[in-house]
Parts: C-alpha cells; sequence; structure tokens
C-alpha cells in the first residue's frame, strides 16, 4: 500500500497530465478548425452590372470544391461589400483596381496581392463612343459600370471635339460593354462608355456598323481586378491565394477566370504592395 | 384616477386618428400630384415586377402613382375611376392587359409600354412609345458570331406570320457574313420533312416568335428532337428555350427595359416627344449551356464569356 503523501503526489500529476493533454488537444482541435473553417472571397465589381453574381459563384464554388475549402461570395451592392471589407478580416477580396485605391485611404492595411490579366496586359481603356448626330439638349450615354464609377471616368476623360458637362447627358444603365455599343448601334442611345476590348470585338463583328461610330473620348488606362486583403491575414490565407494563382492550370478555373473577363491572376510586384504603382 | 386615464386614453386615440387622417391626406396629395401612372397588369408576376422596379428607381417617388390589375376583372372601369380624378402626364402599361386597358379608355395621354409581346399592334397609335419583348434580330445575330464563330450559316422557319422579321434579319445576317437560310413552315403541313431539309443545310437552328412554327408545346419539343437527331444546336430568343433543350438562348434583360421605359417617361415629361415610337431593348440577358456546346463541339469564344448571366451543363 503506498504512503498517502505518494499516493496524492500520484493522483497530482496524472491529473496535471491529464490536463496538459486536454490543454494539447485543445489547442490541437483549435488549429484544427483554423485551417478547416471555409474561407470566403468576396467580389464586388463597380465596372460592371451585377446581375451574374449566381453564375460566378457556381463556376467558382465548382473549381474550389475539387481542393480547396473556399467559397465565393459575390457582393450585390457597394455598400455591403464595404461594411464586409470592414468587418471580415479573413477573407480576400477581388474588386477594381480603382474601388481598392478608395478603401485603402481608409484602411491602409488592404494590400493588393494579386491582379487579372488579359492577354498578358494589367489595363485597359475606357471609350466614349457616339453616333452623330446628337441632339440638341441632352445626349444619352449607355453604361455597364455604377454612377460613381461613370462619373469618375467620364471626368477624367480626354475628350475629341466635344465635351460633356453635368446635365448635358443622361445615363441608360445596362449589363454589358456589348450591350452598351449595340445600343448605340441601334438608336437606343447616342453614345456608349465601353472597354477597348469590347470596341475592337464590335469592330471585328459588325465591321459597318464599327465605321459609322466616332470615338469622342479615351480614359486614362484602368487597372484590371485586384484580389486584395489584410496584410495581417497573408499567411492565413496563403491556401485561397494559391487556389487562385493556379485558377489558370484547370478547365473549371480557366472558366471562371473567363467570366471575369480575365486569362490568369499574377502576382502584383512588392512596391506596388506598399502603394507604390506597377 | 380612473376618469384621468379614461381622458388620456381617448386623447390618445384622437392624436393617433389625426396623424392617420393627414398621412391620408398626404398620399392623397402625392397621388393627385403624380405625373406618371404605372399600370401593371399583374404585379405579383416576376418579370413585370423587375421591369416596375427598375422604372421606380429611375424616376423621383413624388411623380409616380401605381395602379395593379391583378385580379381585377374590370381593369377598364378601374382605370376610368383613377382617370375621373387624376391626371397624369405619362402612363407607363406593363403587359398588355394594362396596355390593352388604356387603349380602350384612349385618356388622350402620352403612354409608354414594354412586356407585350404583341407591341407591332400598337406601332400606328399616336403618341405610344414601346420597348419590344425581344432583342433586335441584329443584336440576337451578332451576339451568335460572337460566342461561336464557327457557325457561318443560320437556319430558320419562315411563316406567313414573321415575313417582316424574316427580311429584317436577312438584312443584319448579310452585314455580319453570315447566311440566313429559310424553309417556309405551313399551319396545316407536317413540318417534320421540311424541318429535316433545312437542318440538313445549316450550322444552327435559330428561333424566332412565329405562332405558326412555335404552335405547341408539343411542335417545339418535336422541332428540338429533329434538331438534336441531326446534330445541329438551337439558338433561342427566350430562356424557356433552355428547358427544351436549346444551346443558348439571348433575351431581354427586363430591368433594362425599365430604365428605357423611365427615359422614354422623362423625355416625354420634359416636352421633348422625340422618342422613337418603338426601341429594341438594349440589355442583354444571355443564357449558355456548356453540356451542348461540348456535344455539338461548338467552337465557344472564351472572351465572350464574360457576357454570360447562366450558364449550364443539362444534359
Amino acid at each position: 500500500m503506498p504512503h498517502p503523501r505518494t499516493m496524492a503526489k500520484t493522483i497530482a500529476s496524472a491529473g496535471t497530465a491529464l490536463l496538459v493533454l486536454c490543454g494539447l488537444l485543445w489547442t490541437l482541435l483549435l488549429s484544427n478548425n483554423a485551417y478547416s473553417e471555409t474561407i470566403t472571397i468576396y467580389h464586388f465589381n463597380p465596372e460592371t452590372h451585377s446581375d451574374r453574381n449566381l453564375v460566378l459563384k457556381n463556376t467558382f464554388d465548382l473549381y474550389f470544391q475539387t481542393r480547396h475549402n473556399i467559397q465565393l461570395q459575390p457582393v450585390e451592392d457597394h455598400h455591403s461589400f464595404v461594411d464586409i471589407v470592414r468587418k471580415i478580416h479573413r477573407s480576400l477580396f477581388i474588386m477594381s483596381d480603382w474601388h481598392y485605391h478608395q478603401l485603402a485611404q481608409e484602411q491602409p492595411d488592404l494590400v493588393p496581392v494579386l491582379q487579372g490579366t488579359k492577354d498578358g496586359k494589367n489595363t485597359f481603356r475606357k471609350l466614349l463612343i457616339g453616333k452623330q448626330p446628337f441632339p440638341s439638349n441632352q445626349i444619352t450615354v449607355a453604361v455597364s459600370g455604377t454612377k460613381d464609377y461613370v462619373d469618375m471616368i467620364l471626368n477624367n476623360m480626354s475628350f475629341n471635339g466635344i465635351t460633356l458637362k453635368p446635365g448635358s447627358y443622361r445615363l441608360l444603365k445596362v449589363p454589358k460593354d456589348i450591350d452598351a455599343l449595340l445600343a448605340v448601334s441601334f438608336g437606343m442611345a447616342d453614345a456608349a462608355l465601353a472597354s477597348d476590348d469590347s470596341f475592337e470585338k464590335l469592330s471585328q463583328l459588325y465591321r459597318n456598323e464599327y465605321q459609322q461610330l466616332d470615338l469622342l473620348g479615351t480614359s486614362q488606362p484602368q487597372q484590371r481586378l485586384v484580389v486584395v486583403l489584410l496584410r495581417s491575414q497573408t499567411e492565413q490565407l496563403q491556401p485561397a491565394l494559391e487556389a487562385l494563382e493556379t485558377m489558370d492550370q484547370s478547365q473549371q478555373g480557366k472558366l471562371g477566370l473567363n467570366l471575369l473577363g480575365l486569362d490568369e491572376w499574377t502576382p502584383i510586384k512588392t512596391t506596388r504592395k506598399k502603394g507604390g504603382q506597377p | 384616477m380612473r376618469t384621468a386615464m379614461n381622458a388620456f386614453l381617448v386623447l390618445m386615440i384622437v392624436l393617433a386618428l389625426s396623424a392617420c387622417q393627414s398621412l391620408t391626406t398626404a398620399s392623397d396629395d402625392l397621388s393627385r400630384n403624380a405625373t406618371v401612372l404605372v399600370i401593371n397588369s399583374d404585379a405579383t408576376v416576376p418579370r413585370y415586377q423587375v421591369a416596375e422596379q427598375a422604372f421606380r428607381r429611375s424616376l423621383h417617388p413624388a411623380q409616380l402613382a401605381h395602379l395593379d390589375l391583378s385580379h381585377d376583372p374590370l381593369p377598364v372601369e378601374t382605370l376610368l375611376d383613377y382617370l375621373q380624378q387624376h391626371r397624369p402626364e405619362v402612363i407607363y402599361c406593363i403587359g398588355a392587359k394594362a396596355l390593352g386597358s388604356v387603349q380602350s379608355v384612349a385618356p388622350g395621354i402620352p403612354v409608354v409600354y414594354s412586356s407585350v409581346l404583341s407591341w407591332r399592334q400598337f406601332l400606328k397609335e399616336p403618341n405610344y412609345y414601346g420597348v419590344t419583348s425581344e432583342i433586335a434580330p441584329a443584336a440576337q445575330l451578332a451576339w451568335f458570331k460572337h460566342f461561336f464563330p464557327g457557325i457561318k450559316r443560320i437556319g430558320v422557319f419562315s411563316s406567313s406570320a414573321n415575313q417582316d422579321l424574316i427580311r429584317e434579319a436577312r438584312i443584319s445576317a448579310d452585314v455580319l457574313s453570315l447566311t440566313l437560310v429559310t424553309e417556309t413552315i405551313t399551319a396545316e403541313g407536317a413540318p417534320t420533312e421540311r424541318a429535316n431539309r433545312l437542318l440538313s443545310q445549316v450550322d444552327a437552328l435559330w428561333i424566332l416568335p412565329d405562332p405558326v412554327a412555335l404552335k405547341s408545346p408539343s411542335q417545339i419539343k418535336k422541332l428540338f428532337d429533329l434538331a438534336h437527331a441531326s446534330g445541329i444546336p438551337v439558338l433561342g430568343y427566350h430562356p424557356v428555350f433552355m428547358e427544351f433543350g436549346a444551346t443558348m438562348s439571348i433575351s431581354a434583360d427586363l430591368a433594362t427595359t425599365g430604365r428605357q421605359a423611365a427615359l422614354i417617361a422623362e423625355s416625354l415629361l420634359q416636352q421633348n416627344t422625340k422618342s422613337a415610337p418603338i426601341q429594341f431593348p438594349a440589355g442583354s440577358d444571355i443564357a449558355l449551356n456548356l453540356k451542348k456546346v461540348q456535344d455539338y463541339r461548338l467552337e465557344l469564344n472564351p472572351e465572350a464569356l464574360n457576357s454570360v448571366n447562366e450558364l449550364t451543363t443539362a444534359p
């Protein structure tokens, strides 16, 4: 029969060991949870219409489900998206570069890590295309982006022989840039704000129509979509970043990229991450 | 104490009633001052709701009054009652029931309309301005060519009901360097032989609005089955054709249609009546079946995919 003091010591040691074991198990469980927790990638793009959210979600989630615990969550409106960026930290955000710069003023910890490219280029220009003669009072401009975005583009545009003063135009919001261009061709609008890619596509489709359209203005080069995160979350979000970066290596991933009008995601150089220009 | 409580309750009731009274008056004033009357054929129908919401968002709320004709067995009487008390400057009709009722009343007020399949019969009405239900045939063809550059010969069924449409489509096809191949279908004749003859000459079959070719769901299914058996993809003008097995459909984006109607109404309110009597929808809604694209070995332009609204893989 062991001495009662020895017995008490043994019980105390066993208790301590049990506690340590429980602690270890708890830590393991927590860390496992951290890794198995779904990473959400939020997407909002003021440069285009938002009624394609379902197709984007389905396609991206099909790609992610093959090997990642990641999901895409497109966001309908600007205010909800800004709220999410402010409050939900352990997430990636796909947004327009223009929008990123707006948000980064308030949240300097936001950094762009990937950028979409198309035909090897990470920029595009918005063009103002019109068909003369214009009505004397107000022209109708077909656009696919949000009003804020359109105003920003028009305010910084170099015009060819026309001026667009506030009140001299009204906007017709359409889902796609090609819709905007076709609206001009078929008389539903006097002018269209569309990307240079879309105008080139129209030139290939409709040579006659293309020849009747005038280039009225050209924007500064606009950066394509960027993937943004909070600097402190870089390590935790690495699996999701890798999943995005390798999208162009599978059919389903390519489909998702094409739906966004991109060919691939490329890493952004360090200088830009720190706030410099690429 | 009890008397005081009763007096307080009476006072509260009087205050509540007077508040209701002032709300009713405000609402009446709002309706009386409304310059645009929106008449919805059936506000419970989602496609009508989308158009109305987009229209409302484009104009100032104080300008708008609303009539919902759903479950209304006497829409003309309802409209007459309204117009005896109010005088809007513009009426926006959503759907055929609303437009038909306004036409019966002939209020002498400019009318804007959308979601009306029989829009052609209103073309000659003075002061009527509409947005059609289908995307312009030329725009549909442009989208087909954009998505499937390998498709060169497109087949359509022609009947006495769609001759104008075919003529217009043929001109557009020429401009796009496409060949439109037509085959006449009559109400009486069996379509199988003619359909097979058409399908043997084309790369794709394009479904156009046509009460003869599309006279019943069973006939539509038969045409789709024949096309499938011949390995020919079908391209439609409405998403309902995706359920029959179409490879792609291009239809009007209803919110854009509502916004177009709002711009027309705005022009009319500004006494700028230079709007065309009819406009095609400026926004498109594109559904694509990737399984069919693969089955028919179509060359799909990946750059077109950023225009797709709905992607399916149904067999």
